[in-house]
């Protein structure tokens, strides 16, 4: 139930001291009420042993030897105080403070001769020829030795309590340390390093036993991801240099040809073929190595302002060549970390379509502003939209819904914008801007990204 | 020039050979990067041209063994993988340039080329060519003495003409060098502003400033 509710090292901590101090209170307290009972033992059974050699005296050197026993005792200062009354309750000994007590046991309060009370035990106990005799005995030095195990126990519970802060805390840093170096690794695969490793301690202990199952399970990603990009690089290795022959070869035959003849528009056409294949393949890998993430490696801290406001800078000439209007409302001075060229290349993306989507007259905006701590890079267009029914499908690699959008183009636009928003760890939302298309990449702002968090 | 191609694919080669060879440099090719070592310890190159996927291993490697042993002169790589990862490990190792396969003859010529200036160096503030005067610094323009007012991207494109000098400047190296893109978006955005500065170039002129190549490029008019 504690171990359900038990959150991070430093609750484990409090719990830790809590519990040494709880223990130390109670053990203490017990050790205390122990010491005190067997101290109250002692004296009530030398009280009782007293009486009774009292009461043996009494029997054997009758009562004249009792009082003379007590007058010395009285006189040599012993341990005991003597009150004796007769069957007519005249004090036959005894001081003038000390009271009569009835029969039995008695905590109570004598006085000396200045007049001071003085807290004793007492047994009152009836005698032979109705005499009744209490014996008392201060109880003030076991009072102090009780008071003095008391001291000492409180100053062992405040040295329990300070190791157990320092036990706890050291404790809590050993957790802290090795959960840091997990947290530490975990991040650095996420930004792309796929090679780090946990540290063991060399310990054998559970966090090494954890650590190498992690490192086992980075080990796998790191295989899977170097599989993934050695195919790519085959693929893209044993494809390009046949499309680079035949590119080539086209190129010297553009030339071999000579001006006028009818087969210059077929080769030139060729050419044209095959550098759509070789678009749409670039596309293609561009779009794996994002969504691997080695990319993260690379990411830098830039200005996200100023290369939108370039890039929308760049375009506003594209789109008045096709009777549209790009405007931007960028807010200055926004830093993220990032890739600034795949980000260009999303913004880009998201332009271009947006202009190439909707016909003349089409109003384009360009907006870049923080929202708490994430930042937005939002097109937004006034033309023809999608409906929100078709927006998982937008999103698809070479979904028909982009095919019918843009026949020229080979439906890897939005899917490669959606791969870069999250290579930065971000989303990409689509919305219906009534009329129009609004598509906002969501990025976290410089200083954002997801750091070691144990706490 | 003399110029060492170290590239497995020998149709490839034989390709950039030609090329080359057409456009009067003098070219040498190995196709391992051992034997390209090799080849720069015994001979001069003035440039190298380097695959990335060679069969004895990683030509980052070989650029990087090259500029610890002390080579200074461009390394162009060539690559068909096209990646971020690969262009910026190519860069991080030393190359100067980048070409992704498969690429236009024109392309690999003037990236050749650049790379030659380049490697000259040329830091002044003001530049000309022809009749056109830049001054880099303050981003200011001029044809035959009269100042043109220009759009930043513009002006940029400009700037690589006339750093150019004459020379042809492809549509990636405008992407590469103005944009700072090293993709290539749908619309030819390069296409679109090198017609607003052609048209403020030219105002007042009888001469085209630029002369425009389909599948080669821009450059600037010796005449003009």
């Amino acid at each position: 139930m504690i171990a359900r509710g038990v959150r991070s090292a430093r609750q484990i901590t409090l719990l830790f001291v809590a519990g040494l101090v709880i223990a130390g209170v109670l053990l203490g307290g017990i050790a205390y009420l122990v010491g005190h009972d067997a101290i109250r033992g002692q004296i009530d059974a030398r009280i009782e042993a007293e009486m009774h050699s009292l009461r043996h005296l009494q029997k054997q050197g009758g009562n004249r030897a009792l009082l003379a026993a007590i007058d010395e005792d009285d006189e040599r200062g012993g341990s005991f105080d003597y009150v004796l009354v007769n069957a007519w309750g005249h004090r036959l000994s005894g001081e003038r403070g000390h009271p009569l007590l009835a029969i039995g046991w008695h905590d109570a309060v004598f006085r000396d001769d200045a007049g001071n009370g003085i807290p004793v035990r007492a047994l009152t106990a009836p005698l032979d020829d109705g005499l009744r005799l209490t014996v008392a005995t201060d109880t003030a030095p076991a009072a102090a030795l009780l008071r003095t195990t008391l001291v000492l126990l409180a100053l062992a519970l405040l040295v329990l309590i300070v190791l157990a802060i320092g036990c706890g805390l050291l404790f809590e840093r050993a957790i802290r340390r090795r959960l840091d170096l997990m947290n530490r690794t975990a991040v650095a695969i996420i930004a792309g390093h796929l090679d780090s490793r946990i540290a063991l301690s060399g310990h054998g202990d559970e966090f090494d036993q954890l650590a190498s199952t992690f490192n086992s399970m980075f080990g796998r990603v790191e295989a899977l991801i170097g599989n993934l990009r050695q195919v790519s690089s085959d693929v893209a290795h044993e494809l390009r240099t046949p499309i680079t022959h035949l590119q080539n070869r086209l190129e010297r035959a553009l030339e071999e040809i000579p001006p006028g003849s009818p087969g210059l528009e077929t080769v030139d056409a060729a050419i044209g073929d095959s550098e759509r294949i070789l678009s749409l393949f670039s596309a293609l890998l561009r779009i794996s190595e994002v969504e691997s993430g080695t990319v993260r490696r690379y990411f830098r801290t830039f200005d996200l302002s100023a290369q939108s406001a370039m890039v929308v800078e760049s375009y506003s000439a594209v789109a008045e060549d096709k009777g549209c209007q790009l405007l931007s409302d960028i807010e200055p001075g926004i830093l993220v970390d990032g890739d600034v060229e795949l980000l260009s290349q999303a913004m880009t993306n998201l332009i271009e379509n947006a202009l190439n989507h909707n016909g003349p007259g089409t109003r384009v905006t360009l907006v870049i502003e923080r929202c708490e701590d994430r930042v937005a890079l939002r097109v937004t267009d006034d033309g023809k939209g999608i409906d929100e029914a078709d927006f998982p499908s937008a999103l698809r690699r070479f979904g028909r819904l982009e095919a019918r959008r843009n026949p020229a183009g080979h439906g890897l636009g939005l899917p490669l914008v959606q791969a870069i928003a999250r290579l930065h760890q971000g989303a990409l939302e689509l919305q219906d801007a009534r009329p129009g298309l609004r598509v906002t990449i969501w990025l976290r702002s410089e200083g954002q990204q997801p750091r070691v968090g144990t706490h | 020039m003399r110029l060492l191609l170290i590239e497995d694919d020998i149709a490839i080669a034989d390709y950039i050979g030609a090329c080359l060879s057409n456009a009067g440099h003098e070219v040498r090719h190995v196709p391992e990067g051992q034997s390209g070592l090799v080849e720069t310890k015994n001979e001069h190159f003035d440039l190298l041209i380097v695959d990335r996927i060679l069969p004895d291993g990683d030509g980052v490697l070989v650029v990087d063994s090259l500029r610890k042993s002390g080579f200074t002169n461009p390394v162009l790589m060539l690559t068909a993988l096209g990646s971020i990862e690969d262009r910026v490990e190519g860069l991080r190792h030393g190359a100067d340039d980048y070409l992704v396969k498969p690429f236009a003859q024109a392309e690999l010529l003037a990236r050749i080329d650049a790379l030659f200036r380049r490697s000259k160096g040329a830091f002044q503030d003001v530049h000309e060519y022809a009749s056109i005067t830049i001054n880099r610094r303050r981003r200011e323009a001029w044809r035959a003495g009269q100042r043109i007012m220009l759009q930043p991207r513009e002006f940029e494109l400009l700037e690589q003409l006339v750093l150019h000098e004459g020379r042809y400047v492809s549509k990636a190296m405008m992407l590469e060098n103005v944009w700072n893109f090293h993709f290539h978006p749908d619309t030819n955005i390069v296409e679109t502003h090198m017609s607003r500065l052609r048209q403020k170039l030219n105002a007042g002129f009888a001469s085209d400033a630029i002369q425009t190549a389909r599948r080669v490029g821009y450059r600037l008019r010796d005449d003009c």
